[in-house]
């Protein structure tokens, strides 16, 4: 009889503390979290990072990211239906991971329609020492050939590399972006839209026109196309047959 | 001995001082603490009326009388241990050690991880610091509004800035890094009366340790503030719960010297804690019948619910305070709130611990009810500030919400019991992770979670230097100036209390270009209450939050509720302006990443 009742009385406890924790982590879903005090907020569009001061310093997302299949390229979702930041177990998982190792996690589930199916994109954002790393997952009936992270830079932002160059693309360059290149001392160099820049580069380096840098990608294997009107960068990587992520880090200057 | 160590331990002095001087004329350690309190409440008024007849260094004086007490008092203790050879309990030690550990690990591994010595989480610390620098150098009065126009409302005495000057007067030590010590030993404590008044009610040490491990791991994040804050309301709220814990043994004057204590600490929330206090004296006096005590659980249920229901239908905020309204919130919010501290604890263990102390609880435990109950319907009125009430609250919903979870463990064997309770912690600190970290959020400021930075602090250690005469002043933005008059003691109008008029100068800056109209302009805002209006030197100082609070809509920028609360950077935007001040020929007299001082 006492068995029984303690036996009641403990599954009663199980299912009003999860149900409790449920509840707490639907009131403050895991839709930001902050490195080093750079803000990384989850929209229903976008993964956007913020600086210390407030101002936006890149965003992903499906949207502008690229899939190749055969040399043709779509973005990874042309509409997004919805989109979660991970389910209840991966909610709890997370708040422990970051209590006992005191690295912050974001996980960024997006759900759409590709180009020829339904599809979905995950987005997992890890701390890494000096910025962050940023794994994307794609799950698709497609065999997926390379993957083309892009990144959206900050507005009035300049790309440069390693080796003192600043790009633009030639059917956008002014005069004024080429003035401002010379006062910072770095070479400008023109390239097209479908045209990657040098391979002999290590690093890409995101700096504001008073040369502050913003940010710092390296480029490892990956070929960098530069969209300078639409702010894009992205970084095609060829994806090992049988894998389905892909994986870039973004140092952060804060 | 680093810093931290020694200001963790100089924190000590703000318990024990109090507890040397009462434990001259009581044994029991509470009662000495509040003894004690009351003492040093009186030895700093007799030391400032004397001062003001015989010129003498008035912090000198206080130490001398420390010393003296503290002496007599020690030979006193180990003259009785001598005597007596107390014996060690065992079971205490090993209870004691595990409630430190425990919070030792919650405060030190969760809630100041990110927030290292001496960075603060507590926005209210620095009024109290300001009120303990001024009382440390022999400014006295009855009412905080005479001393600084930081405070604008008279709800406390002195009491709590005197007993807060202590360790200021007695190590020498700057009040931020003593205040990042005192907060753990205040959080202990509050684990210590959660245990102690559940023991006393329960009789039970497993059900008393889980009414620790709850109330350790709920913080109410938003104007309560029960156990993580060191304030005069969690103070008072702290005192009446270990007083409560052992009512029965207080006599008539020990009694009314606890009543006055708790009154000087907290006008407003004393005021409850006296009338709990009473209430629970006389209902342990009187021993009503069954039917009666049955009677007043009834009568508790419905005035809390009334009240409850109240907010749906009235809402009243304290005329003449434009803060007020914001503290005022609608029931959904307030539902919110204890989803957020509790998860579902409170509704679900809260009301099987109700059920289960109607149906069969001692006599103690259903007044325990009565009190649990009114508190709730008071601190959920429909009434600005009223929130504050529910720091009394919080320990006896502890309680209840511990025996809630009792009720369905206790017929367990003691493996199962023990895994249960590690299971409801764990539950527990997960949900407290997750509220903490909402309270943080906008706290971050490059890897720390904090209210401060090193540079502020940099800054006010700089400012301190200037102020040897204390004849300096600074200007600046309101929190900025309220946390710069904190850590350097130089005096500012009003600090994030600045009054309308000066708000309204530092706002009409902006469309001024010459130098000269921007000093007139500055050096009108003037101290409201000290009584040399003409600073020797005056200092204006710029930085990230400045520019942010000057970049508010001016409806902000009038407000006291508006505040930068965080640490920010220089903007680019904000460097060019300080380029223009230095070009006009403002002076700059210090600067670091994020401040610059400028000399008017």
């Amino acid at each position: 009889m006492y068995l029984k009742k303690g036996i009641l009385g403990l599954l009663s406890l199980l299912t009003i503390g999860l149900l409790s924790l449920f509840i707490t982590f639907a009131r403050m879903p895991a839709s930001q979290t902050i490195i080093n005090g750079d803000a990384i907020k989850s929209s229903s569009f976008s993964l956007s990072f913020y600086g210390s001061a407030g101002d936006m310093l890149f965003s992903v997302s499906p949207l502008n990211d690229y899939y190749y299949v055969n040399n043709a390229k779509s973005h990874l979702e042309d509409k997004i239906t919805s989109s979660d930041n991970g389910n209840f177990i991966q909610d709890i998982w997370l708040s422990l991971k970051t209590l006992i190792l005191n690295k912050k996690e974001l996980i960024w589930n997006v759900f759409g329609n590709g180009a020829s199916s339904k599809s979905s994109v995950n987005y997992v954002v890890n701390q890494i020492s000096g910025g962050v790393d940023i794994q994307r997952t794609i799950n698709s009936k497609i065999n997926v050939r390379s993957v083309g992270q892009v990144i959206k830079f900050c507005a009035d932002c300049l790309v440069t590399d390693n080796k003192n160059r600043a790009y633009f693309n030639a059917d956008t360059v002014g005069q004024f972006d080429i003035d401002t290149a010379t006062r910072l001392h770095l070479t400008p160099v023109v390239v097209g839209e479908n045209q990657f820049l040098p391979q002999d580069i290590t690093k890409v380096k995101i700096i504001d026109r008073e040369n502050n840098l913003k940010m710092t990608i390296p480029v490892k294997q990956n070929q960098v196309f530069l969209q300078y009107q639409w702010r894009l960068l992205e970084f095609k990587a060829n994806l090992v047959k049988g894998e389905i992520h892909t994986s870039q880090e973004v140092l952060l200057n804060e | 001995m680093n810093n931290m160590l020694i200001d963790l331990i100089a924190a000590l002095s703000f318990y024990i001082v109090p507890y040397l001087t009462g434990r001259i004329f009581v044994k029991k350690t509470i009662q000495a603490w509040i003894l004690g309190a009351l003492v040093w409440f009186i030895i700093y008024f007799a030391v400032f009326g004397v001062n003001t007849i015989v010129k003498f260094d008035f912090q000198n004086a206080v130490k001398a009388i420390a010393a003296i007490i503290s002496l007599i008092s020690l030979i006193n203790l180990g003259a009785q241990f001598v005597k007596q050879k107390p014996k060690i309990h065992w079971q205490n030690t090993f209870i004691a050690l595990a409630l430190g550990i425990f919070t030792a690990f919650v405060y030190f591994f969760v809630w100041k991880r990110n927030t290292p010595y001496p960075l603060q989480l507590n926005w209210d610390i620095y009024e109290h610091i300001t009120l303990a620098n001024l009382i440390s150098s022999g400014k006295l009065s009855f009412l905080a509004t005479r001393i600084s126009d930081t405070f604008t409302l008279n709800s406390y005495s002195l009491l709590f800035g005197i007993l807060l000057s202590l360790p200021k007067i007695l190590f020498q030590r700057g009040l931020l890094g003593i205040y990042w010590g005192i907060e753990y030993w205040h959080y202990l404590l509050t684990a210590v009366a959660a245990f102690i008044l559940a023991k006393k009610v329960f009789n039970n040490n497993w059900l008393a340790f889980l009414a620790a491990i709850i109330s350790s791991l709920v913080f109410e994040s938003v104007v309560v503030y029960s156990t993580l804050f060191l304030i005069p309301q969690t103070l008072v709220a702290l005192i009446t719960v270990f007083v409560a814990a052992q009512i029965k043994e207080y006599k008539w004057p020990i009694l009314l010297i606890a009543g006055t204590v708790i009154l000087l600490i907290h006008y407003v929330v004393g005021v409850l804690c006296l009338l709990i206090l009473a209430a629970l004296y006389l209902s342990l006096r009187i021993n009503f019948s069954k039917r009666r005590i049955n009677l007043a659980i009834f009568a508790s249920i419905l005035f809390s619910l009334i009240l409850i229901v109240s907010n749906l239908f009235v809402s009243w905020s304290l005329p003449g305070r434009e803060e007020a309204s914001h503290f005022n919130f609608q029931l959904l919010p307030k539902i919110g709130f204890l989803i957020d501290w509790y998860g579902i604890f409170l509704f679900a263990f809260g009301l099987i611990g109700a059920i289960k102390i109607v149906k069969s609880g001692t006599y103690s435990q259903k007044i325990l009810l009565c009190l649990a109950l009114i508190v709730l319907g008071i601190a959920f009125a429909p009434f600005s500030y009223f929130l504050k009430f529910y720091v009394l609250g919080h320990y006896f919903w502890s309680l209840i919400i511990a025996l809630g979870i009792w009720v369905l463990i206790c017929n367990l064997p003691s493996m199962l019991k023990f895994a249960a309770i590690t299971f409801v912690t764990f539950i527990l600190l997960v949900t407290f992770y997750k509220n903490q970290l909402v309270y943080k959020e906008p706290l971050n400021f490059k890897s720390y979670e904090t209210q401060i930075s090193c540079s502020e602090i940099q800054a006010g250690n700089w400012l301190a230097l200037q102020n040897k005469d204390g004849k300096a002043f600074i200007i600046s933005d309101p929190a900025t100036q309220y946390i710069l008059e904190a850590v350097s003691g130089v005096n500012s109008q009003g600090g994030m209390y600045m009054d309308l008029g000066a708000r309204r100068i530092l706002e009409s800056i902006n469309g001024y270009y010459d130098i000269n109209t921007i000093v007139n302009k500055l050096v009108n805002i003037k101290d409201l209450v000290t009584e040399k209006p003409n600073p020797k030197e005056t200092f204006f100082v710029v930085g990230g939050r400045y520019f942010a609070w000057q970049r508010l809509p001016n409806s902000q920028k009038d407000s006291t509720f508006y505040n930068i609360w965080s640490p920010k950077e220089l903007t680019e935007a904000d460097k060019t302006y300080i380029d223009y001040y230095k070009r006009v020929g403002l002076k700059v007299v210090f600067s670091n990443k994020e401040i610059v001082i400028f000399s008017l």
